[in-house]
Order: structure tokens, then C-alpha cells, then sequence
């Protein structure tokens, strides 16, 4: 017995004397310019060959490295590459913070493609970074757009030159979750859609995942839009101004202490100026956008705190007396925490709380004034767990509290007032594991809240799971499965050409929440050196979509049930670049369909075939040159069969029916069965920048929307027979004014 | 896919006119109508710019109950509303033709260039309707009556899918050119003064109504009521006399309206679902007319009379009736009901 325990003694010895001969490293990668932590960033032992990722915030974790001495190297794209040499010893971790200084050529990493994208990433099929660059370069009307950017991204279909509401792999617009900061956006564009709320000035990357999207996201069903923005510079004070035809913006940002640093930002409109004085047309648009950035951290230490807020109003006045005026505002606050807790965990959190409104004002009687309130308070956590190999756990909560309110007047005359405040309370865990040849996350969501109201349980119970498995040199096939659930939606009649007024409800305790499944495989490789290619198919299988009740004859009926459908399709993404030119193009092919209880159609934004190219060439430094072509095949619209008089019948009786002279009902032939002309347009910019004085940067630029005026059909009155068309022939100029430190 | 450069649309599909055919049933009537006319194309799409009312008069218009078919003519009517159609309405009209209770009629309409379209209805049997306060409407209005209801009970056929029950007050005057006619008063249920000084008033009336009441089971008989306001009669009473010389009250009629279902499906998408809480915003339309357009309903009708002394004295007189007439809490129903005097 003796014996035995000396041994189990001896064996906790050498133990613990084995564990205490590895120890962790860890730190952060920043901009040694601004001090903004750098997202994805490769930091990799020399010797070993071992390496970890950054994250979102900027930080890392090299788990038990043994006792040694190493170079660690690090490297982001867009950066100088940057070595030191760490002596390793002792029992605590080591911190090693890393500051790259900015690459003189700018070589950001745009759409990710199978060469250079994060580890964090690398496993998901279906998911796009966009940098600040790319969102500059598409060319888009006047002025940069992060909404309108990621509409050349494969799989996103927009369906209108001047709405810039975007459909994912067959999925309605409003299931994409659109996230900045955390903060929720429930409007997220200006002026129909012609611009985001979001300034992509302010923008350090943007996260597009359209499909099969990680457990940490919930409650919308097809897309996730992540939006991060950057910290204002840590190193000096900076100021920017940009004006050009539709708006102008001035941007400031700076340290208020050493470890604190702030950035304010506001734009307004200038449509109805330029609109008067340029194009002799009334634009009764306006709007503006203010955003406002603390940041707390220390360059020494791993911990970030950021305060943000958005604030948001748009209006559409009345062009004619008696026409509805418009007002849109929204106002979106989050506190957010980054930072590492014992040995190996790294917690984020967001606490937000948001307020959108919007209202329809009449002083004509025949129209009725409407309003919509969203009010969103929410505490969401991810946490990460480093295990001692390469692999990750992650797990965390979300606590949400959207409630709505919508004030209308419906078709009778009758006033409503529709509530729902309906909690959402997820939880999840998923795995990540890397392989030699194979990597794998796998996990699940739970939305509790909704497993306590009764849900069915496919709705509740979401598995995720992401495979990516090397190929042959640096090609990769990829497979993902997950599923999501929604109860927050729009309801708008599908037939509406332009919605001004789109209310958000939750769903009715009558209905089941939406569902959908989604199925991706894939494969992503070099073809050559510097073009790569990414090809993916889809199918996506919605369970259960709410649907107008086609059926509904009478009061009692419900407005809406449950429906099903379907979308499928395939993806193509081929990427050119080298630092002169850069050459992107895009293709993608989708087919949906909504089974409404046998009744089966195409909705309005089946697109079947979509292309983007985009090219930028530089031909000398600080010059680009972009021109972008967008095909889109024709949309479904229902046609017209012709109109008879629909009698009334009065108060029913004794009034006689035979005497009514009716009102004209339309007669629609099968719904979306036909398909409007296809879509083509070719965009071009130029743009050079420059300094003056050592202190003032100017960037100007021209650009020209649909360079061949082609008349692509925005709508036709059907009532009337008037086409109108999208935007023609339209030349913009802008110009920015940065006064540097 | 690569035809790009085709930029023409058509809102609509190749124009072929459909048969849209409007038909009910009554039993309060010997004479039964059907109107027959086409959809049409109008200039540009612009329904407002059609200006024909696309009647047809060369069609074969018959309703059969399966032993009898009744042929129908065309005839042309004065129209009433000429916003959009100035000529004559163009009906087809059977005549006698009483439609009987819990029998199927086909509705078949043959056209050599539109082919044939068909319709069934079923007409709704014998429902049931009293008045229980006979007392408070024969005897002279009186305040102790103010706060009690009129009240009239009635049951539904199983066949009936909604209802409708009207107040009428029957009278004849001493007026110039009457000769003795007999004129119909409808009492409202709801009646708000909104400006005694401009005799403005506000006036809710009945609308069909969905069914409530179940199904009868083994010869049990389900009842519902409708209760009118006691100052609406009295109001009512008042109105009468007031705009007319030398008043003889007649008797006081309800009349209890029970509709089929193809009826009541029509009316209700007719009226955006009669539904106050719908949020829908799409332009609902229901046909039982298999290869066309339109509908073909029924309804039956029962009454109560309650005969009334000849004169009868509204209580209060005016000023103070307003007051009794605003003591009436009932909410403000939809404005398409209101009335202006």
C-alpha cells in the first residue's frame, strides 16, 4: 500500500513537473498606427510551425508552449510581417502584444477566397469579409456603401437600383440580421435603400455569412450581416470632411487620454439642393446619421471596453398636397466588453438597447396614418475556450427582448393596434476541432424562450455543424448544416413594387415560428498563385414561412399561416488579384418556391441568374480605376388577365344587387408567372488621392452609374400603364478633405 | 439568360374576356335577376378609362331546381350611380319565379362565343323571428322604457351562414301627392347626435353578420337576439312625425335575412373579410361560378309585425331628447356608416 501511494505521489510529481514546463502565450495584434486591434491576424511559432489566429477583437492564445525559446512571427494582410523572439520559462503566461505597421501598398484581403482567409473562418462554407477598401471600390452612387458592396457578393440578389434590400439564397428580406457592434438595425438604409445607415468610413470589417451561419447568431433565418467599426485612433487626432451631389459627412476621432479614445461621425443629406439646382427635379428625401465610439483600452493589456451609439432619421416628404409624409428614426446604444478571464477563457459581450420608429403622416383623409415601434434590449456573451491543442470550445447566451407595436388603420376603416413582446432566449455550445487534413465545428443552439412557449421542437432544438477537409494542395471541399428560427418579421403585400412602409411584428401566438434548414457543400482553391475560385451549392429548406392565408374568407380566419418552400442553387466566385489589377466575378444560380398548401409559386425576388465583375486597376499609386457589370435575369411579376365590376351587394338586403354599377377588380393570371426584361448595368469610377501641405490628404473622385443607360424597368403601374424606370445615365463627383496628424 | 437586350414588358397576359356573372336568390320576391357581362381590357390598363359596362344580351340565361328550369330575359333597368356608366343596366329577369326553401338551384349561362358557365345555391329554410316587447313599442313611448332594449329573438335554418335582422316602422301621411302609400322607417341601432342645431346625427344600421349560433341538434333549437336602443325607436318616432303632416303609425316589422354560404363568402371578401382586425392589405375576391367570374347566392326572408295605435306621441319632446339620446353608451362604429340629415 505503501508502495502504491509513494508511486501515485511520485506520478502527481512528475506531473505536475510536466505541466510546469508549458506555458500559455497570449497578447493582442494592433495597428501600430491608429492602435485599432487587428481581426485575423496569423500569429505562428517558428520553430514549431504552431500558430493561432486573432480574433475578432484582436487577440490570440498559444497554449502550452513548452519551455524555449522561439520567434513568433506575425502577419496580416495589409500589414508588415513582424518577428520577436519570447523567451519561455517559468509557470505564468506569457503576454507577448504584438503593433504592425501598416503595409505602404494596400494589398487588404477582400472577398475570402480559399488563399488567405482566418482559421476562425476557414471552417464556414458560406461566409465573406469585406475591408474598408472593397467596400470603397464598388462603385455605387456617389459615395461608398457596405449594403449596396455586398450586393455583388454570390448568392445575394437585390432586386432594384434604388432599394437596396437584399435577398439571400432565396430567403425574403427580412431575414438577415444586420448587426453593428451588436447593436440589432432594424432599418438599416437610407433614402429606400440608395444608401445604409452605416457610414463605411467607420467600418474595420463586415462579416457576410449567407448561409449555415455560426450557433452565436440566431432569430433571422437566412443571412447574417456583422458589422464591426473601428476605434477611434489611439495615436493622434484626426478630422475628415467629404461632400459630394447627395451628401456630406464630417468625421473626427482622437485620444481623450491614453487609454481612451473616441470617434464621432455624422452625415446628412443634400438631396433636395443638388436634386433642385442640378437636375431641376424636387428629391423630398432627407436624412442623417450620427455614430459616436468610446473606447477604453490599454496597449498593454488585452481588455477592451467600447460605448457606441446610432442614431438614425430619414423623411420623405409630400410631393402633392394631400400625399402621406414619411418619417423613419431609429436611435441604437451598445456597451461592449472584450476580455480574456482566467487561463483560458476570452469573454465578449454586448449589452444594447435599441428604439426604432416609424410613422406615416396624412392630413388626407383617404389615407390613414400608421406607426411602428421596435423597442430591442438584449445582453449577449460568447465565450472562448482555448484548449491546450488548437481546438476551441465556444459557448454563451443571449438574452432579447423585442417588443413591437404597429398602429394602423386596416381596408374596413377599422383602427388596430397589434403588441407582441416576445422574449428570445438562446444558449448554445459548438465545438471547433483542426485536423491534420480535417477541420469541424460542430454545435447547437437552443432557443429556450421558445421551447417554453410551446414551439415545435424542430424549431427550437438547432443543430450547426461545418466541415472543411483539405483536397489537393490548397484546395478545400466543405460542407455545412444548420438551423435557424425567426419570430420577428416584416409584413408587407408581396406585390408591392416600391414598400415605403414596411411594419415589424412578432409572429402571431397562432403561428409556429419560421424555420429554415440549410445545406452547403463546397470547394475553394487556387486555380493559380493569384486566382482563386470558390464554388458552392445550396438547398435550403424552409419548414414552415408565414404566408398570407390565401384561403381567408371572412373574420375569425387567420391573416397568415404557415407555408413551406424551398431554394437551391449553385454559386460561383472567381478572384483575380495582384497589387495593379484586381478582377472579381461572381456568378450565381437560384430557383425558390413557396408551397402554400399545395399552392405553388415563385416569389417576386426569384432571381435565376445573377453575375457581378468588377475590376479595379491602379495603374500608379493612389489611383484606381473600377468598373462593375451586374446581369440580373428577370424577376416573376403576376400579369393582369383584365378587370371586371365587382358588385358590393350593399348592406345586403333589401337594397338590390342588380342596380350597383360595381367597382373594377383586377383578374391576375398565375401568380409570378411571368418574368420582367433582364437586368444589366455597368458602373465605372475614378478616384485619386493626395496630400497638400503634409497635412491636408484630398481624395476626389468621379463616378457614373449605368454608363450605357440602359433602361432596366423599375416598376409598372399597372393601373395605369406607365413604366418607370430605374436609374439612368448618372455621373457623380465626390471629394474628401482629411486633415492628417 | 443572355437576353438582355429584350427591355419590352407586358403587364398583361394575352386578353381573352371572361363571363362574369352576379345572381341571388330571394324568397321576398317573385321576380329574380341575373346580370351577365364580360371582364374587359381597358386603354392603357386603366380600369377608370373603361367606359362601357360590357353587358351581354345575347346569352342563354336558365336557373333550374332539377325538375323546373326557369328561362330568363333581358331587360335593361334605369341605373342609379352613373360616375362611370351613363347607359342603362342591362339584367336578365325571370318573372314569377318564387324560389323555394332547402332546394338547389343551377345557375347555367351559355354564350356561342364565351362558352358556359355554371353556379348552384342552396336557399336557407324557415328561421324563426319574434319581438318580446310588444307592449313598450304598441303603447305610447313613456321614459320608464328609456333604459330598457327593444328586443327581437330569433333562430337560423342550418343552411344559413350569416344573418341580417332590420326595424321598420310602417306609417302613412296626410302629405301632398301620398295617397295613402304606405312608407318604411328603418330604426337604427346605434343613433348619436353629433349637432342638434344643424340636425346633425350620426346613425349605425345593421350589416349582414357572420353566423354565431351552432347548428341545431336533435331538434333543439338555438335563439340569439338583437336589442335596439329604446331611444332609437322613440327617435325614430319623433323623426316621423316631425318631417311629416298628419301621421299614422301602421305596425312595426322585423325582418330576419338568412344567407347562404356562397353569399356570405362573396359579400365578405367583397368587404375586405368583415374582418376588423385583419391587417391584411391585399384585395380579396372569392367566385362560385365555375369557368367565369362573379357569384350566385341566395337568401330567405322572414318577418314579425307588430301593429302600432295609430298615434303615438314620442316622449320627450324636444329640447330634452337629446339627452336620452346621448345616455346611449355604445361605441362609434365605422364611418362608411354614418349618415348626414
Amino acid at each position: 500500500m505503501r508502495f502504491i501511494t509513494s508511486l501515485l505521489a511520485l506520478s502527481f510529481i512528475l506531473a505536475v513537473s510536466a505541466v510546469s514546463q508549458v506555458v500559455d502565450i497570449r497578447g493582442v495584434v494592433a495597428d501600430s498606427a491608429t492602435g485599432e486591434r487587428i481581426p485575423y491576424a496569423n500569429v505562428v511559432l517558428k520553430e514549431t510551425g504552431r500558430g493561432a489566429a486573432t480574433n475578432i477583437s484582436g487577440f490570440y492564445l498559444l497554449p502550452s508552449v513548452p519551455h524555449g525559446t522561439y520567434e513568433i512571427v506575425v502577419s496580416a494582410v495589409g500589414y508588415q510581417r513582424q518577428t520577436r523572439r519570447v523567451v519561455v520559462s517559468g509557470t505564468a503566461a506569457i503576454v507577448v502584444n504584438f503593433r504592425l505597421a501598416p503595409q505602404a501598398i494596400e494589398l487588404e484581403e477582400v472577398v475570402v477566397t480559399g488563399r488567405a482567409k482566418a482559421e476562425q473562418l476557414d471552417i464556414q462554407t458560406s461566409v465573406h469579409t469585406l475591408g474598408r477598401t472593397e467596400i470603397k471600390r464598388v462603385p455605387v452612387a456617389a459615395q461608398g456603401d457596405i449594403l449596396r458592396s455586398i450586393a455583388i457578393l454570390p448568392g445575394i440578389v437585390s432586386t432594384s437600383d434604388v432599394n437596396a434590400q437584399f435577398y439571400v439564397r432565396g430567403g425574403s428580406s427580412d431575414q438577415n440580421l444586420i448587426l453593428v457592434d451588436g447593436m440589432r438595425l432594424y432599418n438599416p438604409f437610407h433614402a429606400f435603400g440608395l444608401f445604409s445607415t452605416v457610414n463605411p468610413d467607420l467600418l474595420s470589417t463586415a462579416e457576410v455569412y449567407t448561409g449555415a451561419f455560426p450557433a452565436e447568431y440566431g432569430g433571422r433565418l437566412s443571412s447574417v450581416i456583422n458589422l464591426s467599426t473601428r476605434d477611434g485612433n489611439s495615436a493622434h487626432f484626426n478630422g475628415r470632411t467629404n461632400i459630394n451631389f447627395l451628401s456630406s459627412n464630417i468625421h473626427l476621432e482622437g485620444p481623450i487620454t491614453q487609454n481612451i479614445q473616441a470617434l464621432v461621425s455624422g452625415r446628412k443629406s443634400l438631396f433636395s439642393g443638388t436634386f433642385k439646382h442640378f437636375l431641376k427635379q424636387t428629391a423630398p428625401l432627407s436624412f442623417y446619421d450620427v455614430f459616436f465610439k468610446t473606447s477604453i483600452k490599454n496597449p498593454e493589456s488585452q481588455d477592451k471596453y467600447n460605448v457606441q451609439g446610432l442614431i438614425t432619421g430619414d423623411d420623405l416628404l409630400a410631393i402633392e398636397p394631400g400625399d402621406p409624409t414619411y418619417a423613419w428614426r431609429s436611435q441604437s446604444f451598445s456597451v461592449e466588453a472584450n476580455l480574456p478571464s482566467g487561463n483560458r477563457l476570452f469573454w465578449h459581450i454586448f449589452a444594447t438597447y435599441g428604439l426604432f420608429r416609424q410613422e406615416r403622416m396624412s392630413t388626407n383623409s383617404a389615407i390613414a396614418p400608421v406607426n411602428n415601434t421596435v423597442k430591442e434590449a438584449s445582453l449577449w456573451a460568447n465565450v472562448t475556450y482555448y484548449t491546450d491543442t488548437k481546438d476551441l470550445y465556444f459557448f454563451g447566451f443571449e438574452f432579447d427582448f423585442p417588443s413591437t407595436e404597429y398602429n394602423f388603420v386596416n381596408r374596413l376603416g377599422e383602427p388596430g393596434h397589434l403588441t407582441s413582446s416576445i422574449p428570445q432566449i438562446g444558449s448554445w455550445v459548438h465545438y471547433q476541432t483542426r485536423g491534420s487534413w480535417l477541420r469541424a465545428d460542430v454545435g447547437m443552439r437552443v432557443e429556450i424562450a421558445s421551447m417554453l412557449r410551446g414551439a415545435d421542437i424542430k424549431a427550437t432544438l438547432q443543430p450547426r455543424a461545418n466541415f472543411s477537409a483539405d483536397l489537393y494542395a490548397d484546395w478545400k471541399a466543405k460542407a455545412s448544416y444548420g438551423r435557424f428560427s425567426q419570430e420577428v418579421i416584416t409584413i408587407t403585400n408581396e406585390d408591392d413594387i416600391l414598400p415605403v412602409f414596411v411594419p415589424w411584428i412578432g409572429l402571431p401566438n397562432y403561428l409556429q415560428p419560421e424555420r429554415s434548414d440549410h445545406y452547403v457543400v463546397g470547394i475553394e482553391g487556387n486555380l493559380l498563385p493569384s486566382l482563386s475560385m470558390n464554388l458552392q451549392s445550396f438547398y435550403k429548406k424552409y419548414g414552415s414561412l408565414v404566408a398570407y392565408n390565401r384561403d381567408k374568407i371572412e373574420g375569425g380566419e387567420p391573416d397568415y399561416i404557415n407555408a413551406k418552400g424551398e431554394a437551391y442553387g449553385g454559386e460561383a466566385l472567381v478572384r483575380y488579384s495582384h497589387p495593379i489589377i484586381d478582377l472579381y466575378a461572381a456568378y450565381t444560380l437560384t430557383k425558390v418556391k413557396v408551397d402554400l398548401n399545395g399552392f405553388i409559386y415563385a416569389p417576386r425576388y426569384d432571381r435565376r441568374h445573377t453575375i457581378n465583375l468588377l475590376g479595379t486597376l491602379r495603374p500608379f499609386k493612389n489611383f484606381d480605376i473600377s468598373v462593375r457589370w451586374e446581369f440580373g435575369s428577370g424577376l416573376p411579376y403576376t400579369q393582369t388577365l383584365g378587370f371586371y365590376d365587382k358588385l358590393r351587394l350593399g348592406n345586403g338586403w333589401p337594397d338590390p344587387f342588380y342596380l350597383e354599377t360595381g367597382v373594377p377588380q383586377v383578374l391576375y393570371g398565375p401568380k409570378n408567372a411571368a418574368r420582367l426584361p433582364a437586368y444589366h448595368r455597368m458602373d465605372a469610377s475614378v478616384s485619386y488621392q493626395f496630400t497638400m501641405f503634409d497635412f491636408i490628404r484630398w481624395s476626389v473622385g468621379v463616378n457614373v452609374i449605368n454608363v450605357y443607360d440602359r433602361k432596366n424597368v423599375f416598376y409598372f403601374e399597372r393601373t395605369t400603364g406607365q413604366r418607370v424606370n430605374m436609374l439612368g445615365f448618372f455621373p457623380t463627383a465626390n471629394i474628401t478633405l482629411e486633415f492628417l496628424p | 439568360m443572355f437576353l438582355g437586350c429584350e427591355n419590352s414588358i407586358n403587364p398583361s397576359a394575352e386578353f381573352s374576356p371572361r363571363l362574369t356573372v352576379f345572381s341571388v336568390l330571394s324568397t321576398a320576391t317573385d321576380t329574380q335577376f341575373v346580370r351577365v357581362a364580360t371582364s374587359y381590357n381597358p386603354p392603357n390598363g386603366n380600369p377608370l378609362l373603361n367606359t362601357d359596362d360590357h353587358s351581354l344580351a345575347d346569352v342563354s340565361v336558365t336557373i333550374s331546381d332539377g325538375s323546373t328550369t326557369y328561362p330568363f330575359r333581358y331587360t335593361a333597368v334605369a341605373r342609379e350611380d352613373s360616375n362611370r356608366y351613363t347607359g342603362p343596366i342591362g339584367v336578365f329577369a325571370a318573372f314569377p319565379f318564387r324560389p323555394l326553401a332547402n332546394k338547389e338551384y343551377t345557375l347555367t349561362i351559355s354564350s356561342p362565343i364565351y362558352g358556359q358557365v355554371t353556379g348552384k345555391t342552396v336557399i336557407p329554410g324557415s328561421g324563426s323571428i319574434d319581438c318580446f316587447t310588444i307592449a313598450e313599442l304598441a303603447q305610447p313611448s313613456s321614459p320608464a322604457y328609456f333604459g330598457k332594449p327593444v328586443i327581437a329573438q330569433f333562430s337560423l335554418h342550418d343552411l344559413a351562414r350569416a344573418q341580417l335582422v332590420r326595424f321598420y316602422i310602417v306609417y302613412t301621411t296626410e302629405n301632398p301627392g301620398d295617397d295613402g302609400r304606405e312608407h318604411y322607417y328603418e330604426v337604427p341601432t346605434l343613433w348619436r347626435i353629433i349637432n342638434d342645431n344643424l340636425d346633425i346625427t350620426f346613425k349605425v344600421f345593421p350589416t349582414p353578420t357572420k353566423r354565431t349560433a351552432p347548428l341545431s341538434r336533435r331538434g333543439q333549437t338555438f335563439y340569439l337576439s338583437v336589442s335596439y336602443p329604446y331611444p332609437t325607436y322613440n327617435e325614430s318616432l319623433y323623426q316621423i312625425k316631425r318631417r311629416n303632416f298628419n301621421v299614422r303609425f301602421k305596425r312595426a316589422v322585423f325582418f330576419l335575412v338568412q344567407f347562404d354560404e356562397q353569399w356570405y363568402k362573396y359579400y365578405a371578401t367583397a368587404n375586405l373579410f368583415q374582418d376588423k382586425l385583419s391587417v391584411r392589405v391585399d384585395p380579396p375576391d372569392y367566385s362560385n361560378v365555375r369557368g367565369g367570374e362573379g357569384f350566385f347566392g341566395s337568401f330567405r326572408v322572414d318577418s314579425v309585425v307588430v301593429p302600432l295605435p295609430e298615434l303615438i306621441e314620442p316622449y320627450p319632446s324636444p329640447p330634452g331628447r337629446k339627452i336620452f339620446l346621448e345616455s346611449i353608451q355604445a361605441p362609434l362604429d365605422s364611418p362608411r356608416s354614418a349618415h348626414v340629415h
